[in-house]
């Protein structure tokens, strides 16, 4: 094509003509990918009330593919500032397992109970896919996928899975993903006692391989006798570790291909313990005021400043976690509605729970590469774990 | 600045809208979109843009000049800039967004994609249908199904608005 001459581009200013402009009419048309680049920025929410607009709309939101650039883009928004929480915490007086959703600046609101009845000692793990795993400590029992933003959850029978001959010390529950296998693992690691004089070690599951190995600590940490917290943080494997003081420091460690410390942070007054760490960066930790009422506290690592605070129950000691969970839309076939405790009667309705926790149904693949190691900090005679994928309800035992 | 003309050394480039207006643009603005920027690359000087229409091109043209003179410095003046490019009707950010998609000019894909979104979050889906322009093809028994397996998604109040 030859290039036009210079000078013949004048531009010509127009008045607000009606012609070529699209007509807005009922035959306006948009490309789906547009409608999709708009859609999946929307929180979970929206995208079930907007189902209903038209069969296009529905049958787009319900594509695998949707699903994960949408899940994509809620976990993007996870780094940012706008992160959303769930905070579980277990209250003294009645050790129900409460679950709280925290969107700063929003207040913070309690999330439906996964079951009609009364367990004691649960706890929680994840997400993978913002699918979180419920389990009872400490022998990893009453294990339930749950979907927090869908409100959806499942009970999961784990096939043959039996505690190892000798008695565990206890059960540790991890929710992983095998991008290889393209699907969901639950992993129940039984813990043997320790030994006396046990000197402390880290060992990291392998997903893919399923095999344990031991990584090696920094010397300053392994010999310390300080609090340790093993988590992840900016996308790496993290120590963090403080005094039992007040005014103590929290050192922040990394793994990348070698330990190294990145952050000390401080002096903090008034601190218990570390709770977690944000995919935003932040590190949340609890506190006690003067009134001993505990608070969950957002830090920025950088100017120790405190980014956001929520006064919390009066929880039992360590039962606090903090999780980022990005609102997703990806379902467990076999899932329902988790329903508001006071619109049941109790019994049927924990009768009816557990028939369903009796069908192992496939996890639908999802193709999307999300690794998650077991980890364990412990000075552990012996670990062994138990993997069952959920797609061929297969089932390894591997030893450390 | 467009009122230049007297710029000899700087490569030039020529857009022509669906409905036949011309502007000329430097090269170097233009190619922040991909489809401009591979028919550059394959020696193009004139770019006729079928899909494109002039209102929708005026404002794009704005934006890829205010953008290519992005600095450190003038951060703030680009933001309140975006804000104002945003700042318009339904059926304008539509038009734009449809051109943008066909330049592909990814950032401001983002920014129209993100503003859409953030519109029509809390509305109701009767509000959404008018301001996309989509008839419902849904029975009322159809609809009613979706809705109650839908329940929690239609609890509160929605905004009814169309702006």
């Amino acid at each position: 094509m030859p290039a036009k001459g210079k000078g013949e581009g004048e531009k010509k200013e127009k008045g607000k003509t009606q012609n070529g402009a699209p007509e807005p009419t009922s035959d306006f048309y948009f490309p789906r990918e547009i409608i999709s680049n708009i859609l999946c920025r929307l929180p979970v929410k929206s995208l079930l009330r907007f189902s209903c607009v038209c069969k296009q709309w529905q049958s787009l939101i319900s594509k695998r593919d949707f699903m994960a650039t949408h899940y994509a883009h809620s976990s993007i928004l996870q780094h940012m500032a706008t992160s959303s929480i769930i905070v579980q915490t277990r209250p003294k007086e009645c050790f129900k397992h409460v679950l709280l959703l925290y969107k700063p600046p929003e207040s913070v609101v309690a999330l439906d109970s996964l079951y009609p009845c009364f367990f004691p000692g649960m706890s929680i793990v994840g997400p993978v896919n913002g699918i979180l795993c419920v389990f009872q400590s400490p022998w990893g029992d009453v294990i339930t996928l749950w979907n927090p933003a869908m409100r959806m959850s499942k009970m999961v029978k784990l096939s043959e899975t039996k505690a190892p001959p000798e008695v565990p010390f206890f059960v540790l529950v991890g929710l992983a993903f095998d991008s290889q296998k393209d699907d969901l693992l639950i992993l129940r690691i039984f813990c043997s006692p320790a030994v006396p004089n046990y000197a402390e070690a880290l060992v990291r599951f392998d997903v893919g391989k399923t095999e344990f190995d031991k990584m090696t600590l920094p010397e300053d940490i392994a010999t310390g006798g300080c609090k340790k917290y093993l988590g992840t943080f900016l996308d790496f494997l993290a120590i963090l570790t403080w005094e039992e003081t007040d005014g103590c420091h929290i050192d922040v460690w990394i793994e990348d291909g070698g330990w190294s410390q990145i952050y000390q942070i401080g002096p903090l007054y008034g601190f218990s313990r570390i709770l977690g760490c944000l995919w935003n960066g932040d590190i949340v930790v609890e506190k006690e005021d003067d009134r001993k009422y505990n608070w969950i506290i957002m830090l920025d690592p950088m100017t120790c400043s405190v980014n956001s605070e929520v006064r919390a129950h009066n929880s039992e000691k360590g039962s606090f976690v903090t999780i980022n969970c990005p609102e997703s839309l990806f379902l467990i076939e076999g899932m329902t509605q988790v329903v508001n405790l006071q619109d049941l009667p109790d019994e049927s309705a924990c009768k009816t729970i557990l028939r369903l926790a009796e069908q192992f149904c496939p996890w639908y693949n999802l193709g999307i590469p999300v690794s998650v190691d077991a980890i364990s900090l412990s000075g552990l005679q012996r670990l062994l774990a138990a993997v069952t994928t959920l797609s061929n309800s297969h089932h390894n035992i591997c030893e450390f | 600045m467009a009122s230049t003309t007297e710029t000899k050394q700087k490569k030039m480039l020529i857009l022509k809208s669906a409905d036949n207006d011309e502007f000329e643009i430097e090269e170097s603005v233009g190619v922040q979109s991909e489809t401009i920027k591979n028919l550059v690359e394959d020696g193009f000087t004139f770019v006729p843009l079928p899909n494109v229409y002039t209102k929708a091109l005026i404002k794009i043209i704005d934006y890829l000049k205010k953008h290519a003179n992005k600095t450190d410095s003038n951060d703030e003046e680009i933001k309140t800039f975006d804000k104002d490019f945003v700042n318009t009707t339904f059926d304008d950010l539509f038009e734009l967004v449809s051109a943008a998609n066909y330049l592909h000019i990814s950032c401001l894909m983002n920014m129209l994609c993100q503003t859409i979104a953030d519109r029509i979050k809390d509305k109701s889906p009767e509000a959404v249908r008018k301001i996309f322009h989509i008839n419902c093809d849904y029975t009322p028994e159809e609809e009613a199904k979706i809705r109650k397996a839908n329940a929690q998604a239609f609890e509160g109040q929605f905004d009814e608005s169309l702006d």
